[in-house]
């Protein structure tokens, strides 16, 4: 019988990084992944011969300078992040104008100027607020285990420059974002970004200051390669490390003995020859909760109230339908003519141009009707050649949508509109937006609907990129639930370090990370030893 | 000088090269492997090309040596996750009119395969199965995996025995001609003829290859697959290259081999890093990328280059079609022999060996034969993972000419409609083929190259086995030792012995190569 101290149930990410500290602190560590490939949404696949897409997570926000980076040891495996100095474009559909985003401020503001004078000086001053202390405040939100919100909000009103900045972590973003400037643009690609990140409504209140962060100056990069090549260094660094890693190897049973997580049970068809796997010290979960405790756990072993909530977990309202193109020429901006620097930025926004386009996106994904495809995408070709096999430009483009289509909320109709909407996206973004996605420049496009994403991994239930809709009633100490938000669950032994654990999905870098301090410090663990601590909130602005 | 430098920088992680990795790093030196592509394994690739959730190996989808390769146990691939089985019908045929034949790794029930065609001839099989099994088991798996003798020593040997004799005398035959001497019946022929085709690449006229014939039919070699995809394969030598303290460093193109006084010191990176080589750099990539492209002009003597050129590729290139099933197809011939439902790799369109002679023929001469010639698996009957529950995958491969009259770039306008026609001819032997398909995807001669550079013009096998390019003459006799004439600059790719494929051979050797001169002190 195999046995290990510690079984981690999913190798994306998050996994991998609670496996690779649990490694790198002395445990025996088997990390069992379903799918054929390590890395979840660490993704990226050759949809056409010569050209890779990133499926999944694109962009690592400064991913380079966040604990695991260093304390794990990715660098030595050949990872490369770029980070593009344009980092964002928003283009007008008159093609006139358009909201760009550099590094560098004062290009920014150089640029909010031609939108709006007064955007440009409101700007430049809520983004030096922003990035002053609020970096820090989010870093120590994320690599920290979660607070009330009430209590971050006090935090915030320690510093005296933040405090400022109450108002955007309070108000709703559309009412906030409309009181503060003028550009309708800049109101609509904002409150875009928003919405992307979060669950949280354009008219309601956000959760952990997401209206904030996007009011900083993004540091999107890109893995040189593509996204999955974070996934190869992170395996890499977990084998180094001493840990021992099986794909395809599907989890069918937490095995609870006595209340207690002992092990686990793997698919008949799984590769590995024994299919009962025992965790001395537990077993971590990275999947989501109705994964892990309504399949694997089972009800028999759980409480029926904890049961009723976790059948009651909420999926994003509006996850993710995908457009993959490659092309032989990258993208060409109708705006270039006004604007040369759009076709050399990193993310691309087409149709966000006011609130209440964005409203009724918003609407219509809540009652499952097709919205217009308007979204955000970007071509990483032209960053880093290497995903075009130095011949082909790629594009990937974001909408959201509703999982459920129609009154009935069915979404097996995704595959009977998908081709069409796919279609619908490039002439829609050819007429306003980007002149040469034309059918003599794409040579392959891919249609990749929420439904299609669950079937490739159902880890992403309901195509739901972020483990669970970052809502205000899921976030902070209540996500997943209030009963696990501290990586603990009602069941001994058993630990959740997924993305449906706070700070919540993407490639963050840190639901894993602080599971595995949890789970450290609870073996008596002196965590400064083998992670970087990051500030308490408590201890900041004092 | 260096942005990095290691012992050893092999270059390409396809499965030799990993391989040839492996072994270094385990006699404690600093290895690093350089791959073009974001993933490693090269023709161990599995995807979800399709549809979400089915998973596809776009290039070898079982493996025949998996018992014989020393890799797989030295280097405990099982303990890494390469688990393997073993279909029990390994091959099946099927004729127009409906006769079947199946190969199974159970002898007697192959021979009762045979009997119904031919009783004479089930019991030559098995004469010839017991005659020679241990001989191949014994000598000729061996020699795969050792240093090709010079053409005297083999025979040398051979010639001492009546025995020896008479294989040399079948193996100066081609497979046909040493077939025609044995059977009578025209559908074990063909069955045995499609095995040498695919994935072998020997043809059935080439002389002095008539010994392979006997291979197949000893059963020495199995075709097996890896639970979960080929792809499962290159992960398992991945981690166990991690354990022993080796580094792939994925997405980089090589430039240039670093060759300074006649030596091999590193290689040049797209990205611009200079990676050192302390010891010796090993090319486990084609001849025309590590001789033309990553040399400087003038590096290479102009005579060897000239040869290097005249290095023939393979014959045919493997048009491949993957599908995504709702259920595996259901064979018309299945009603009075069910087992060629089961069989692992289906082989149609070859009723007899001259049906199959034309249509090579035809693919010689760069034409399209109007029936294909047709293998099919449905790897998902023995490998659940492959597809969602209930669900399957199949795989199509179908024999065709790189250049179609002459052009290959004809490829991308006539792919679709080849596999169709592809589809509709296996649709004729199993009728619920056509509904039963979910998701299709074909992959020309043209794709190979494009995601794969390495394989050339489409060519898998790196080189035809052709008596002129195998065992001492593979690729050319100044390079059979896997040694080059600049020092320090070793190969390990299948244009050496003994070929393409997934056999572990030339990565392994290629180690035993660079540890025999680092213990010479010769490196």
């Amino acid at each position: 019988m195999a046995e290990f101290d510690f079984v981690v149930v999913g190798g994306g990410h998050n996994g991998l990084i609670c496996a690779s500290y649990l490694a790198k602190a002395g445990f025996e560590v088997c990390v069992l992944e379903r799918r054929h490939e390590v890395g979840g949404g660490a993704h990226s696949e050759e949809i056409f011969p010569g050209a890779v897409l990133n499926l999944h997570s694109v962009h690592h926000h400064d991913l380079t300078e966040r604990p695991p980076w260093n304390d794990l040891g990715w660098g030595r495996f050949g990872l490369k992040y770029i980070r593009p100095q344009i980092q964002a474009v928003s283009p007008s559909s008159d093609g006139r104008h358009a909201f760009i985003i550099y590094q560098d401020l004062d290009k920014t503001c150089k640029n909010i100027e031609k939108l709006s004078e007064k955007d440009a000086k409101t700007y430049r001053k809520l983004n030096m607020l922003a990035e002053k202390g609020f970096r820090e405040f989010v870093m120590s939100l994320y690599f920290n285990p979660p607070l009330p919100r009430e209590e971050y909000e006090e935090i915030l009103r320690r510093s005296k420059e933040l405090e400022e900045l109450i108002p955007y972590w309070e108000e709703p973003p559309a009412k906030i974002l409309d009181e503060t400037f003028e550009s309708d643009l800049i109101k609509g690609t904002l409150v875009n970004a928003v919405l992307s990140i979060s669950a949280v409504g354009m008219d309601t209140p956000p959760v952990t200051g997401e209206t904030i962060r996007i009011l900083r100056t993004p540091r999107r990069e890109i893995a040189r390669g593509g996204s999955h090549q974070l996934a190869h260094a992170q395996h890499a660094a977990f084998i180094s490390l001493g840990g021992y890693f099986l794909e395809n190897a599907p989890v069918e049973e937490i095995i609870v003995k006595d209340g207690k997580a002992v092990g686990v049970k793997l698919s008949e068809n799984s590769v590995w020859g024994e299919k009962v796997i025992m965790a001395r010290k537990g077993v971590v979960s990275a999947v989501n909760p109705k994964m892990t405790f309504l399949e694997m756990v089972g009800e028999e072993n759980l409480d029926e109230e904890f049961a009723k909530k976790v059948r009651e977990f909420k999926s994003t309202p509006w996850p993710l339908f995908t457009v993959g193109m490659v092309m032989k020429q990258p993208p060409r901006f109708k705006v270039e003519l006004f604007e040369p620097d759009a076709n050399y930025a990193l993310k691309h926004y087409l149709g966000p141009e006011s609130l209440d386009i964005e409203r009724k996106m918003e609407n219509d994904c809540l009652s499952g009707r097709l919205p217009e495809p308007i979204g955000s995408g970007g071509a990483l070709t032209v960053f880093d050649p290497s995903q075009g096999g130095y011949k082909y430009h790629t594009e990937y483009f974001w909408i959201n949508v509703p999982y459920g289509l129609g009154s009935k909320k069915d979404p097996s109709k995704w595959d009977d509109v998908k081709e069409e909407y796919t279609q619908a996206f490039i002439e829609f973004a050819r007429d306003y937006y980007i002149k040469n996605f034309t059918r003599e420049n794409i040579v392959f496009s891919l249609c990749y609907s929420p439904l299609d994403m669950e079937r490739k991994n159902p880890n992403f239930r309901n195509g739901d990129w972020a483990g669970g809709a970052m809502c205000k009633d899921q976030m902070l100490d209540k996500r997943p639930l209030p009963e696990c938000s501290n990586y603990t669950t009602p069941i001994e032994n058993l630990y959740l370090c997924g993305a449906s654990t706070h700070p919540g999905g993407g490639i963050v870098a840190a639901c894993g990370y602080n599971a595995a301090k949890v789970i450290m410090q609870r073996h008596g663990i002196k965590v400064e030893e083998y992670m970087t601590v990051v500030k308490h909130p408590r201890e900041l602005f004092k | 000088m260096f942005d990095a430098e290691y012992d050893v920088v092999v270059i390409g992680a396809g499965h030799n090269g990993l391989i040839t990795a492996n072994y270094l790093a385990k006699e404690g030196l600093k290895v690093a492997v350089i791959e073009r592509r974001y993933e490693a394994g090269g023709g161990l690739c599995t995807e979800e090309l399709t549809t979400p959730g089915f998973k596809h190996n776009l290039h070898s989808y079982y493996h025949v040596l998996v018992d014989h390769m020393p890799a797989y146990k030295e280097l405990k691939l099982k303990e890494y996750g390469a688990e393997y089985i073993c279909p029990e019908v390994q091959t099946g045929l099927v004729t127009s009119d409906g006769k079947t034949l199946t190969i199974h790794t159970d002898i007697e029930k192959t021979l009762q395969s045979i009997s119904k065609l031919s009783e004479r001839d089930a019991e030559t099989y098995k004469s010839l199965h017991d005659g020679y099994r241990e001989f191949y088991q014994m000598i000729v798996i061996p020699a795969l995996y050792t240093l090709p003798a010079k053409p005297s020593e083999r025979v040398g040997v051979l010639e001492q025995t009546e025995e020896g004799l008479e294989f040399l005398r079948l193996d100066r035959l081609s497979p046909i001609e040493v077939l025609n001497e044995f059977f009578e019946s025209e559908e074990l022929k063909s069955v045995i003829l499609n095995e040498l085709i695919y994935p072998r690449w020997i043809m059935p006229d080439y002389k002095g290859l008539g010994s392979m014939a006997l291979l197949i039919i000893t059963g020495v070699e199995r075709k097996q697959l890896c639970v979960g995809g080929s792809h499962q394969l290159a992960h398992a030598l991945w981690r166990s290259l991690m354990d022993n303290g080796g580094v792939v460093l994925g997405c980089r193109t090589v430039e240039r081999i670093i060759v300074e006084d006649g030596e091999a010191r590193g290689v040049l990176l797209s990205t611009g890093e200079r990676i050192g080589a302390r010891k010796a750099v090993i090319s486990s990539v084609d001849l025309k990328q590590t001789f033309f492209d990553f040399m400087e002009d003038g590096t290479v003597d102009k005579n060897l280059l000239k040869k290097i050129e005249n290095f023939k590729l393979d014959e045919y290139s493997p048009f491949t079609i993957h599908l995504a099933l709702r259920e595996p197809p259901k064979l018309s011939a299945s009603v009075r022999e069910p087992s060629v439902d089961e069989s692992f790799h289906l082989i149609l369109g070859s009723d007899t060996t001259d049906s199959l002679s034309d249509k090579i023929e035809k693919i010689r001469r760069g034409k399209i034969p109007e029936e294909p010639i047709l293998y099919c698996s449905v790897p998902t009957l023995y490998d659940r993972l492959q597809a969602p529950p209930n669900r399957h995958t199949a795989v199509i491969v179908s024999p065709v000419p790189y250049s179609v009259n002459g052009n290959a770039e004809r490829w991308d306008e006539i792919k679709w409609d080849y596999m169709e026609t592809c589809l509709e001819y296996y649709s004729e032997f199993a009728p619920n083929l056509k509904n039963s398909i979910m998701g299709k995807f074909a992959f020309s001669p043209l794709d190979i190259e494009r995601r794969l550079i390495n394989m050339q013009k489409g060519s898998p096998f790196m080189g035809r086995p052709t008596l002129d390019q195998i065992e001492y003459f593979r690729p050319l006799p100044e390079l059979s030792d896997f040694r080059t004439p600049i020092k320090r600059l070793y190969l390990a790719n299948s244009s050496c012995h003994p070929g393409g494929g997934i056999t572990g051979g030339p990565g392994y050797i290629a180690s035993r190569v660079v540890l025999e001169d680092i213990k010479a002190g010769k490196i």
